[in-house]
């Protein structure tokens, strides 16, 4: 039988340092629910805004998979392998921290807003060699059905770390409606309503929701609002 | 108030270093670090240990003739393995391990 946990938008953890406002669906920097850790390797699922301008100044990351996908605006990116780069909206980043990378984001412009959601999920490989990637994302390609964007493997559609993870994108018109089969048994899904609402599995999902499944060979995602869009990812539930 | 003592370990020195410096920001904890695994067995006969935290760059092999050294010393240590490189994980993971929630 499928289990879930659902996570409402405002049951967030809220950070606010005035240049940055995040909601941070995990416990993350100072805030801790013990409750709420992970989602198997699924460890940190931040829904940040960054004003205009302003960003995190260099710092390191050692033995994590981080995603970045910008949601409204660009994100300049720096790190210690000699990448530069701007991620726009659209865009999905990749960095392998591995035995450790250094890196800087900042807001690509002075006067407008970045949003981005920054995921960390647990690799299944420690001290791998850094990497970084990044990949401009067909916005065709998710129009009323799920596109994959990232996976394990290197050869597949979008971008791959080093975990059995798979995440997909759906964008949806009202009423339409995705099939999603789970790639490896025993992986769960967390699904994160980014715009509009959704039905999962019988429940309603509302702007930034977040629900766990697993225990499940697959599910169906139905959206009940027009420009619904919609991130799911699926991680292995045993780190 | 109880202070923690914490040794950080691990094989890149710029993250070890960060991390002793976020830990040292907690009133309720102290740390120092190295780099040398060599330097353990002195550094765990001259102080007190209260959570052996491991950075990156060890080998699971490593990781574990580590802890053993370590426990022989001092029996109660709490390993933390972080993950991240910075101060995203590094509260949550010491909070577990503590079950207290650092000011």
């Amino acid at each position: 039988m499928t289990k879930s946990i659902l996570h409402k938008a405002d049951s967030r953890g809220k950070a606010n340092h005035g240049w940055l406002l995040s909601s941070h669906t995990f416990s993350f920097a100072n805030y801790y629910d013990p409750t709420r850790i992970h989602f198997g390797a699924l460890r940190v699922l931040n829904d940040d805004m960054v004003k205009g301008g302003m960003g995190f100044g260099q710092h390191p990351h050692d033995n994590m998979e981080i995603i970045s996908i910008p949601l409204e605006g660009d994100l300049e990116h720096k790190d210690s392998m000699g990448n530069v780069a701007v991620i726009r909206q659209g865009d999905i980043q990749v960095m392998s921290a591995g035995t450790g990378i250094y890196h800087s984001e900042y807001n690509h412009h002075k006067d407008e807003a970045v949003k981005f959601l920054q995921i960390w999920v647990f690799p299944n490989k420690k001290n791998v060699t850094p990497r970084y990637d990044q990949i401009t994302l067909q916005h065709k390609d998710s129009l009323n059905q799920l596109q994959q964007i990232l996976s394990p493997n290197p050869e597949d559609e979008g971008v791959w770390i080093h975990q059995d993870a798979w995440f997909h994108l759906g964008h949806f018109e009202e009423g339409k409606s995705a099939h999603y089969q789970i790639k490896k048994p025993g992986n769960g899904v967390y699904a994160f309503v980014l715009e509009g609402q959704f039905n999962i599995d019988g429940i309603d999902l509302d702007r930034r929701d977040g629900i766990g499944l697993w225990e499940l060979d697959g599910f169906d995602v139905k959206a009940t609002a027009e420009n619904a869009k919609i991130l799911l990812m699926e991680v292995p539930m045993h780190i | 108030m109880k202070i923690f003592n914490v040794l950080v370990v691990g094989k890149n020195e710029a993250i070890v270093a960060l991390l002793i410096k976020l830990v040292n920001k907690y009133p309720e904890l102290s740390a120092q670090g190295t780099c040398q695994l060599e330097e353990i067995p002195s550094i765990c006969l001259k102080s007190p240990l209260d959570i052996l935290l491991f950075s990156s760059g060890l080998s699971l092999d490593q990781e574990k003739e580590i802890s053993q050294i370590v426990a022989q010393i001092h029996p109660s240590v709490k390993i933390v393995e972080h993950f991240g490189g910075g101060s995203g994980l590094l509260r949550t993971e010491l909070n577990q391990v503590l079950g207290i929630e650092l000011a």
